[in-house]
C-alpha cells in the first residue's frame, strides 16, 4: 500500500469523526440568546381575520386529519376541528389550557380564544414575510402575495401552480381563482384604519352586525377610502357557501 | 477467489455496509408505522382474525393501506356503532359505568355514503362487526360522508351527515377514537350520548332493530350493496 493510499482511507476515517466533535464546538463560539430581543411585527386587521377568513381556513385546512392535529407547525383550532383547552385539565388527556372550560371537537361553536389562537399562528408561520407584505399597503400585493408560504403551500403542484406552489401533503386546496384565495390577499392588502375612524354608534359611527368590523359615516377621503375596503369583503369573501 | 479492494474501501468497507443496510431497513421497516401497528394490540375478536369482521374500531388503513403490510388496500374503511363511548379507560374498567355510558355493540348493513370532490358517490354496507371497506382507488381525497340505517322494510330509521369533511385520512378511527376530547369526536355512532350525563341513550325503536340484529349469525356477509336513497 502506497502513502498516498493509506492518508486517503485515514481521511475516509477521520473526516467524519471531525464533522461530528467540531460542530458543538463552533456552536459554542455562536452568540447567545438575548430574552430582551423581540421583533414587532407588521400584521394585517385580526376583525377582518376574524369575520370573513377564519371560518373558510378552519373548513379547508383545520380538519382534524390535516391542520387540526396538534403535531402540525401550523395549527388551527375550531369547532369542527381541533379544540383548544381552555381550562382545567382535560379528564381523559390530563392536558391543561388556559382558562375556562374544556371543549370537544364537533360540540360548541368556536371561541374567540380559538380565534385568536388561529390568526397568532398564521402571522407566526413567517412574521417577517407578512410584515413585509402589509408593508407594501396593497402596491404590487397581487404579484408578491406567493412570497407567503401560506398561500404556496396551499396552492399545492398541480398542472397550473407548479410553477408557484410547493409540495403540501394536503395537496390543492384552493386555486389563485378562488374568491376564498383572493379574499385572502385582499387581507393583506391592508388598510391602516383612520384614526378618526367612528367604531360603533356610540362614537356616532353604524354598528355593524354583530362578529363584523364595524363601520363608521366615512366623511374623508380616508374613511372613505376605508370603507369600501370592507365593502369589498362583503362582495368578495362570500365565504359561507365552502366546505 | 481473492477479491483486490482498492485500499482506501478496504479500510472504510464497514461504514459504507452500515450506511446500506440503515438505507435499505429504512425502506422495509417503518418505524411509524410499526408503532402504530404495536399500539392496536393483538387481532380480535378470537376466531375471526384477519377476517373482515376482525379489529372493529381500529384504524384499518394503518395495515389496509399503502404503508401498511395488510391486503386487501382501501381508500376508506372505518366501523359505525349504535353508541357512543365517551369515557376513560379507568370507567372503560368499571362495568357499572361501562354499561350505562359505553356502547360497542356493532351496526350491521348500515350504509355509508361518500361523495368525493369530483362528485362521486360511493356507497358501502357495514357486515356484522360494523365493519365496511372502500376498495382502494374508488373514492378521491377529500370527501363528504354519511351514515345511515334502514328498517327491514326500508324505512329510513337514522341517518347522520359528518359535519366537515375528510381531507386525507382513509381510516375513520384514525380521528373517531374514544373517548370523545379536544382532537377527536369519539367513535362513528348512530345515536349520541346525553351530553349532561353522559348515558347512551338509544330510542326504542333502535333498540328493537338492536335486539333482533344479536340473535342472527355473525359472521355473515353484508348485504351486497345500498339501498337507493
Amino acid at each position: 500500500m502506497r502513502a498516498r493510499d493509506f492518508l486517503l482511507g485515514l481521511g475516509c476515517l477521520l473526516f467524519p469523526a471531525l464533522a461530528l466533535t467540531s460542530t458543538p464546538l463552533l456552536g459554542g463560539c455562536a452568540e447567545s440568546y438575548d430574552p430582551s430581543q423581540k421583533t414587532n411585527v407588521l400584521a394585517p386587521d385580526y376583525d377582518i381575520y376574524a369575520t370573513y377568513l377564519d371560518e373558510y381556513i378552519n373548513r379547508r385546512c383545520g380538519t382534524l386529519d390535516c391542520h387540526g392535529a396538534t403535531g402540525r407547525a401550523f395549527r388551527h383550532y375550531g369547532a369542527l376541528g381541533l379544540r383548544r383547552l381552555e381550562g382545567k385539565a382535560d379528564e381523559f388527556t390530563g392536558e391543561k389550557g388556559d382558562a375556562g372550560e374544556v371543549r370537544r371537537t364537533g360540540l360548541g361553536a368556536t371561541t374567540e380564544e380559538e380565534v385568536r389562537a388561529n390568526y397568532a399562528g398564521i402571522i407566526a408561520l413567517e412574521p417577517e414575510v407578512i410584515s413585509r407584505l402589509v408593508a407594501l399597503n396593497g402596491n404590487d400585493i397581487n404579484a408578491r402575495a406567493l412570497e407567503w408560504m401560506f398561500l404556496r403551500k396551499g396552492l399545492g403542484l398541480s398542472d397550473t401552480t407548479i410553477s408557484r406552489g410547493e409540495r403540501h401533503k394536503g395537496g390543492e386546496v384552493f386555486k389563485e381563482t378562488d374568491d376564498a384565495y383572493k379574499c385572502i390577499v385582499l387581507w393583506l392588502r391592508a388598510r391602516t384604519k383612520p384614526a378618526t375612524w367612528k367604531n360603533g354608534a356610540s362614537d356616532g359611527g353604524t354598528s355593524g352586525d354583530a362578529g363584523r368590523p364595524s363601520r363608521g359615516n366615512p366623511s374623508t377621503p380616508e374613511e372613505k377610502d376605508y370603507n369600501d375596503y370592507l365593502d369589498r369583503f362583503d362582495r368578495e369573501c362570500a365565504l359561507k357557501g365552502f366546505r | 477467489m481473492r477479491i483486490n479492494l482498492h485500499p482506501a474501501l478496504a479500510l472504510t468497507w464497514p461504514l459504507w455496509a452500515t450506511a446500506a443496510v440503515v438505507a435499505l431497513g429504512s425502506c422495509v421497516n417503518d418505524p411509524v408505522a410499526d408503532t402504530r401497528l404495536t399500539a392496536l394490540g393483538d387481532d380480535f375478536p378470537a376466531g375471526l382474525e384477519e377476517t373482515q369482521y376482525h379489529r372493529p374500531g381500529q384504524p384499518c388503513v394503518t395495515c389496509h393501506g399503502k404503508r401498511g403490510s395488510a391486503s386487501p388496500k382501501f381508500s376508506v374503511a372505518g366501523t359505525v356503532f349504535w353508541g357512543s363511548c365517551n369515557i376513560s379507560k379507568t370507567d372503560f374498567a368499571d362495568e357499572k359505568i361501562r354499561a350505562e355510558k359505553c356502547d360497542l355493540t356493532p351496526v350491521k348493513n348500515a350504509e355509508v355514503r361518500f361523495v368525493d370532490y369530483l362528485g362521486t358517490p360511493v356507497c358501502a354496507v357495514t357486515n356484522c362487526w360494523g365493519n365496511f371497506t372502500v376498495p382502494d382507488g374508488q373514492i378521491g381525497f377529500p370527501f363528504l360522508v354519511s351514515v345511515s340505517k334502514r328498517l327491514d322494510n326500508g324505512d329510513l330509521l337514522v341517518e347522520r351527515q359528518m359535519q366537515g369533511h375528510v381531507a386525507r385520512e382513509g381510516s375513520c378511527a384514525g380521528c373517531h377514537d374514544n373517548p370523545r376530547r379536544a382532537d377527536s369526536p369519539g367513535q362513528i355512532y348512530l345515536f349520541p350520548d346525553d351530553e349532561r350525563t353522559g348515558k347512551v341513550t338509544i330510542p326504542e325503536a333502535a333498540r328493537t332493530v338492536l335486539t333482533k340484529e344479536r340473535g342472527e349469525a355473525c359472521p355473515e356477509p353484508p348485504r351486497a350493496e345500498c339501498l337507493p336513497k
